[in-house]
């Protein structure tokens, strides 16, 4: 049976290749559907994990000048201060638990290439937002004059970078996390100092009159356990009408709407296209064996059991879906491998996908898919090819 | 006959990632100050060496000297090879791997001179099967 399985395919090249596209079109949308909603999901978590902080104090003027949640979420470039005071003061607030500083300052642009980037500092001896995420990518010690660059950036561990003129010295990359993280660069307190203090003297920086030893640019809170975030969020933006303390989980309440609006629209997508791809596929090879029922009706009178014209109808659907949902998964893998950033950028969403296990998982899911459809359609006509009337086809001439 | 066909799917694939590096899949804008970053020119360079592919490869299709048909299968395979490691390897880029040199450039550039690479070979194989045919024939 294989043989005139093959044998039908290579005798019909053009009708074998429609059918091999339309399985692969089937697996290779809903195999990148479904990557481009699980990475849609795994950049979220990873954005939540990354803020790694219950509140965010910044100076009150950071919400109104600038777009605070470009700058905390998106990657843009921009930099707020206010007095570093404000860490002492705030730590003695009931309900705090874990508290550290952040140091913003946006790079200007120098070489051919480059663009701005945004620099962060922290205090590595209390942060608790970014170390973790700098362990788990290396355990390079941050020393001072020393950066740690994001996943998306050119550089490299060994690598010099000129920021207003000071040389330092990469000595880690993140791990890519699908975040702003991917394109800023991190060095501790007394690195960052350093960078304000030649930004100023270079008069690089927008706020000429600020004293890099007592200033600071968002301060981050986690509440101790059996406290309230609310309640300190509220306490702090009562109390200090200079400063302003945001629930970290309300800024990534609008990128959270988006998410489950851009994987609903794509969860819909794929069930639709899915059914529409059992359709059209049904339609082709009700089409496909209505051609040939002159050809089933002579292999039946040669002695074809209607068993057996079922098998090779329904086997030879299978092996065309099987060849095409391979191709169809290879291209969408390819696809979403090669053009992830171009996806990133025009979804304007966190975007991390996911890892190779997972990949595979929804590759044979999708594989098998598009089988379970070329079984369906290719069953449905072999049914109809096994109990056709041989007689009535071969006299009618069809 | 199939060889013919080869060579000119070889030739489609460089006319279109010649005209879709200018276009669609371009590097990045030029700068507020007018001059152009360094994937500008990676993108001329892949550009004018998928207009040399497209034009050995044609030549490739109609040309029915053995030799010369094998010589334009390998050209029109190191020219792709070449086009391949033109941005990031032979070019540097950008800084930030979310900029257009790297999301669009990059991606497109490198799967076209793959395919390239693949129908060039393909070919190579058919041709120099022919020639075993032919020699074996006499």
């Amino acid at each position: 049976m294989f043989s005139i399985v093959i044998k039908n395919i290579k005798g019909r090249k053009g009708r074998s290749f429609a059918m091999i596209f339309l399985a692969g079109l089937l697996s290779a949308f809903v195999f990148a559907g479904t990557v481009t909603v699980q990475s849609l999901q795994n950049g979220f978590s990873s954005l939540e994990n990354r803020l790694g902080a219950d509140v965010m104090v910044v100076p009150y003027e950071a919400t109104t000048k600038t777009n605070l949640e470009n700058i905390v979420l998106q990657g843009s470039t921009g930099y707020f201060y206010m007095d570093s005071s404000y860490l002492d003061e705030l730590s003695q607030i009931e309900g705090v638990g874990e508290i550290t500083a952040q140091y913003y300052l946006a790079s200007v642009k120098a070489s051919c290439c480059s663009i701005p980037v945004e620099i962060i500092g922290f205090d590595p001896d209390t942060d608790f937002v970014i170390t973790p995420w700098i362990k788990k990518s290396s355990g390079a010690e941050i020393g001072y004059l020393d950066v740690v660059v994001g996943n998306d950036l050119n550089a490299f561990v060994g690598d010099t970078l000129s920021f207003f003129g000071v040389e330092v010295n990469v000595v880690a990359k993140l791990e890519k996390t699908g975040t702003s993280y991917d394109t800023q660069v991190f060095t501790n307190e007394e690195t960052i100092k350093t960078l304000i203090d030649e930004s100023l003297n270079k008069q690089l920086n927008e706020y000429a009159d600020i004293n890099s030893g007592n200033i600071v640019s968002c301060i981050l809170i986690d509440a101790a356990d059996g406290y309230s975030v609310d309640e300190i969020v509220n306490e702090i933006n009562v109390h200090y009408k200079k400063l302003s303390a945001i629930r970290t989980q309300n800024m990534i309440s609008g990128i959270s709407d988006s998410l489950s609006g851009v994987s609903g629209i794509m969860q819909v997508l794929i069930g639709a296209i899915w059914i529409l791809g059992i359709c059209i596929l049904i339609v082709a090879y009700i089409m496909i064996t209505g051609e040939r029922k002159k050809e089933f009706a002579v292999l039946r009178a040669m002695g074809a059991s209607g068993k057996k014209m079922f098998g090779l109808v329904f086997f030879e659907g299978m092996l065309l879906s099987l060849i095409g949902s391979v191709f169809g998964v290879i291209f969408g893998f390819v696809l979403m491998i090669s053009f992830e950033g171009a996806i990133e950028n025009s979804l304007s969403l966190p975007f991390l996908l996911p890892s190779w296990g997972i990949m595979i998982v929804i590759a044979l899911a999708a594989i098998a898919l598009t089988l379970i459809s070329g079984a369906l359609s290719s069953g449905i006509c072999a049914k109809r090819i096994s109990s056709m009337d041989t007689g009535n086809i071969l006299r009618s001439g069809e | 006959m199939k060889g013919k066909m080869l060579n000119l799917v070889a030739f489609v694939a460089g006319v279109l990632l010649a005209a879709g590096v200018l276009t669609v899949f371009k590097a990045c804008d030029m700068k507020d100050d007018g001059t152009w970053m360094n994937c500008h020119y990676a993108q001329m360079y892949v550009c004018y060496l998928a207009v040399a592919a497209a034009a050995v490869s044609l030549v490739g299709a109609f040309i029915t000297n053995k030799i010369i048909k094998i010589l334009a299968n390998v050209i029109t395979a190191v020219l792709a090879a070449i086009a391949f490691f033109i941005p990031g390897v032979i070019v540097h880029m950008c800084m930030m791997e979310t900029m257009r040199c790297y999301t669009m450039l990059q991606p497109f550039t490198r799967i076209l001179s793959c395919v390239i690479i693949i129908i060039s070979v393909i070919s190579l194989v058919f041709t120099l099967m022919k020639k075993d045919e032919a020699q074996n024939d006499r």
